[in-house]
C-alpha cells in the first residue's frame, strides 16, 4: 500500500483504503491517495488498472466494497446531497443530448445543481464563452463536431463552479488544436483556483498540465511525483527519456485487453 | 432545479419529428383504414325519427292513470300513441304501419316490434322502461327523458369507434416516445451525470414522467381534433374523454418507464409494452366491437383499456358511461403502483451502486 501525499496544502480530496472487487477479481485494491488543493492530479494507467473504476467511485458512481472517499473533510457517500454541488464531472463519452441547443444542455445540467432564473442564465453564457461556443449556443448539439462536443461536454460540468473538476479522457479523438484549447482551459480553470484531477492515455498531455501524477496497475498506485521524479524512477538523466517510456518500463509492454 | 430538467427533457421529446409522426398521424390513418373496412362489422346508428306507435289497455289496469302522462312525454320525444281496442298487435302494426305496439295488461306491459323497425322498436322499449321506472319512483309530474336510444343498442359507427380506441391504444404504447431520450440518456451515460448531481430517483422519474405525459397528450390531442375535422370523429362528452385519456396516458407512460426501469433496455420495454396492450386490447376488445366480442367478462375487466375504451365509445355513442369513473379510477391506481415500483427500484439500485 502506497501513500501519495503531496506536501502541505489542504487536502481537498482523500481516498482511504479503496477497494472494490467483481467476484475474485480485485480491481481497486486499498487505494489511498490525498489531492491537495490547486493541483492537477495526473491519474495513469493501462487498460483494466483500475482508474475508471476509482474514478467511479471518488464520484461515487459505485460504492466502494471497503474504505471511503473523503471530500473536503467530509465522508463523501454520507454527505453527497452537500458536497455534490461542489464537484464536476467531464466524463469520457459526450454525455450531451443532440437534439437540444447548446445553451440548453448547459442550462439542463447547470440547473441540477439548483442554480436557476437570471443566476443561471449568467452561468450558461459564462460556460459557452469559456468553452468558446457562445458564437453556436443556439445550435443544436448534434451539427456540432467531435471537438465542439467536446467542448460542450466540458461546458456542462463547470456552470455551478466547483472546487475539484473530474477529467476521464477529455481529448479523445479531437483534432490537434481543440485537444491544445482544452489543456489550455484546464490550466486557466487551475490557475483560477480549481482542483483537477485528469485522467488520459496521452502522456504529453499529462506531462504537460499535472502537477503530479500517478501511475496505477492491478489496482495499485505503484509509483507517483511530478513528472521528473518519475523519470528519475527509471533513469538519471531525465532529458533522454520520455514520460511516455517510463511507464511503458513501469507498468510492461505486454498487451492489456486481449 | 427540476423544471429545467423537465423543459429540456419535453423539448427532445417533442422535437423528435418520428414521434409527433407516429402519435399525429398514426391514429388518424389507422382508424381511416379500419373504420373503411370495417363499417359493415359494426351496426351503424340510425335514427328512429318521429313515428307512430299503438296501445291497449285492460279495463280496471293500475296505469290507466299515468296514460294521458305517457301519452304526452312519447309526444315531446317524437312517438305519437293511438289506442286500439281490437285486433293483435301484430294485424294492428302490419294494417297501419306502426313502429311499435304496447299491450297493457293489470300493472305490467308488452312491447311488441315490427320486424322492419328494429330501432323504433328499441325506442318504444326504452321509453317504456324509463316511463314505468318514473311511475316507481313516484316522479311522473315532471318526466323528461332526454336520451330516447337504449343503453343497449350500439350508436356508434365504424369512424367513431376506431377513431375513438386507436387514440385510446396509441396513449397506452406512450413509452415509445421517450425512446429517444431514454436510449440517449442510456447510450451517452447521461444518467451517470445526473446520478454525479445527486438528482433523486424521484425526482429522476418526475422529469421523464412528466414531459412524456404532456408531450404524448399534445400529440393525441392534436390528432383527435384531426379525427374530429378530418373523419368526423363524436367524442361524445368532450371534457370527461379527454379526463379518462388523460389518466390513460399517465397510467401508460408509468407503465412503459416501469418496464425501462426494469429492464433496463429500450427495445426490451417497448418489446414488453407492446405484447401487453396489444393482449389487453385482444381480451379487453380493441381489436373487434366490444360489444360482440366473447371474451368472459371477468377477464375483460382486468383490462384497465377495456375500461377506458367502453367508456369513451360509449361517451361518444349515448353521452353517458357507467364506466367512466371506473376507467379513471383504474387507471389512476395503476399509474400510482406503477410509480411506486419504478421509484423503489431506483432507489434500491441508487443504494446498492
Amino acid at each position: 500500500m502506497e501513500n501519495i501525499n503531496a506536501n502541505d496544502k489542504e487536502i481537498i480530496l482523500k481516498t482511504k483504503d479503496l477497494t472494490k472487487k467483481y467476484g475474485n477479481n480485485v480491481v481497486v485494491d486499498n487505494l489511498n491517495i490525498e489531492i491537495r488543493k490547486g493541483e492537477v492530479f495526473g491519474l495513469l494507467g493501462p487498460n483494466g488498472a483500475g482508474k475508471s473504476t476509482t474514478m467511479n467511485m471518488i464520484c461515487n458512481l459505485i460504492k466502494p466494497d471497503l474504505g471511503n472517499v473523503e471530500f473536503m473533510g467530509k465522508d463523501f457517500r454520507k454527505n453527497k446531497k452537500e458536497l455534490s454541488a461542489r464537484l464536476g464531472y467531464i466524463p469520457q463519452h459526450l454525455a450531451i443530448h443532440g437534439n437540444l441547443k447548446a445553451w440548453e444542455n448547459v442550462e439542463l445540467f447547470t440547473s441540477l445543481y439548483g442554480i436557476k432564473g437570471n443566476e443561471l442564465k449568467s452561468r450558461i453564457d459564462e460556460s459557452l464563452e469559456y468553452v468558446g461556443l457562445m458564437e453556436r449556443r443556439n445550435d443544436y448539439a448534434k451539427t456540432f463536431s467531435g471537438g465542439m462536443k467536446r467542448r460542450l461536454n466540458i461546458a456542462c460540468a463547470i456552470g455551478h463552479h466547483p472546487d475539484l473538476l473530474i477529467f476521464d479522457e477529455p481529448t479523445v479523438g479531437i483534432d490537434p488544436q481543440s485537444r491544445n484549447f482544452i489543456l489550455e482551459k484546464i490550466k486557466e480553470s487551475n490557475k483560477n483556483g480549481t482542483t483537477v484531477i485528469y485522467t488520459s492515455h496521452y502522456m504529453e498531455e499529462v506531462e504537460a498540465i499535472c502537477t503530479r501524477i500517478a501511475i496505477m496497475d492491478n489496482g495499485k498506485i505503484i509509483a507517483s511525483g511530478t513528472s521528473e521524479e518519475l523519470k528519475k524512477l527509471v533513469v538519471e538523466d531525465t532529458s533522454s527519456i520520455t514520460l511516455e517510456e517510463v511507464f511503458l518500463t513501469l507498468t510492461g509492454k505486454k498487451l492489456r485487453d486481449l | 432545479m427540476i423544471r429545467y430538467l423537465i423543459k429540456n427533457n419535453f423539448k427532445i421529446m417533442f422535437r423528435n419529428g418520428v414521434n409527433l409522426l407516429i402519435y399525429i398521424i398514426g391514429p388518424i390513418l389507422i382508424s381511416a383504414v379500419l373504420a373503411s373496412a370495417f363499417s359493415a362489422l359494426l351496426e351503424s346508428y340510425e335514427s328512429a325519427g318521429d313515428f307512430k306507435a299503438g296501445y291497449s289497455i285492460e279495463e280496471g289496469s293500475v296505469l290507466i292513470p299515468y296514460m294521458d302522462a305517457l301519452k304526452e312525454v312519447a309526444q315531446d320525444n317524437g312517438i305519437y300513441f293511438t289506442e286500439y281496442e281490437t285486433g293483435t298487435p301484430k294485424e294492428i302494426i302490419e294494417e297501419y304501419g306502426l313502429g311499435g305496439f304496447v299491450e297493457i295488461k293489470g300493472d305490467s306491459y308488452t312491447v311488441y316490434e315490427s320486424a322492419d323497425e328494429k330501432v323504433k322498436g328499441s325506442t318504444l322499449e326504452y321509453l317504456m322502461t324509463a316511463f314505468f321506472n318514473a311511475i316507481i319512483s313516484g316522479d311522473t309530474k315532471d318526466i323528461k327523458l332526454s336520451v330516447m336510444y337504449p343503453d343497449h343498442a350500439p350508436s356508434v359507427d365504424s369512424t367513431d369507434y376506431y377513431g375513438i380506441i386507436y387514440i385510446a391504444y396509441f396513449g397506452w404504447l406512450s413509452i415509445i416516445c421517450a425512446a429517444g431520450l431514454l436510449s440517449n440518456e442510456k447510450k451517452n451515460r447521461i444518467t451517470e451525470r445526473l446520478c454525479v448531481s445527486d438528482l433523486s430517483s424521484l425526482k429522476t422519474y418526475l422529469s421523464r414522467l412528466i414531459p412524456l405525459v404532456t408531450s404524448v397528450l399534445i400529440s393525441l390531442g392534436i390528432s383527435s381534433l384531426l379525427n374530429v375535422f378530418l373523419l368526423g370523429v363524436h367524442w361524445g362528452n368532450a371534457a370527461l374523454s379527454a379526463l379518462i385519456v388523460f389518466v390513460s396516458i399517465l397510467a401508460a407512460s408509468a407503465f412503459g418507464l416501469m418496464l425501462f426501469e426494469l429492464t433496463q433496455s429500450m427495445v426490451a420495454a417497448t418489446f414488453i409494452a407492446f405484447a401487453v396492450v396489444w393482449t389487453m386490447g385482444f381480451i379487453g376488445g380493441s381489436f373487434e366491437t366490444y360489444m360482440l366480442s366473447s371474451h368472459p367478462e371477468a377477464l375483460k375487466n382486468l383490462m384497465p383499456i377495456y375500461h377506458e375504451n367502453r367508456a369513451l365509445v360509449e361517451l361518444s355513442g349515448m353521452g353517458h358511461s357507467d364506466y367512466a369513473v371506473g376507467a379513471i379510477v383504474y387507471a389512476g391506481v395503476l399509474a400510482v403502483i406503477f410509480s411506486v415500483i419504478t421509484v423503489g427500484s431506483a432507489e434500491i439500485k441508487r443504494r446498492l451502486r
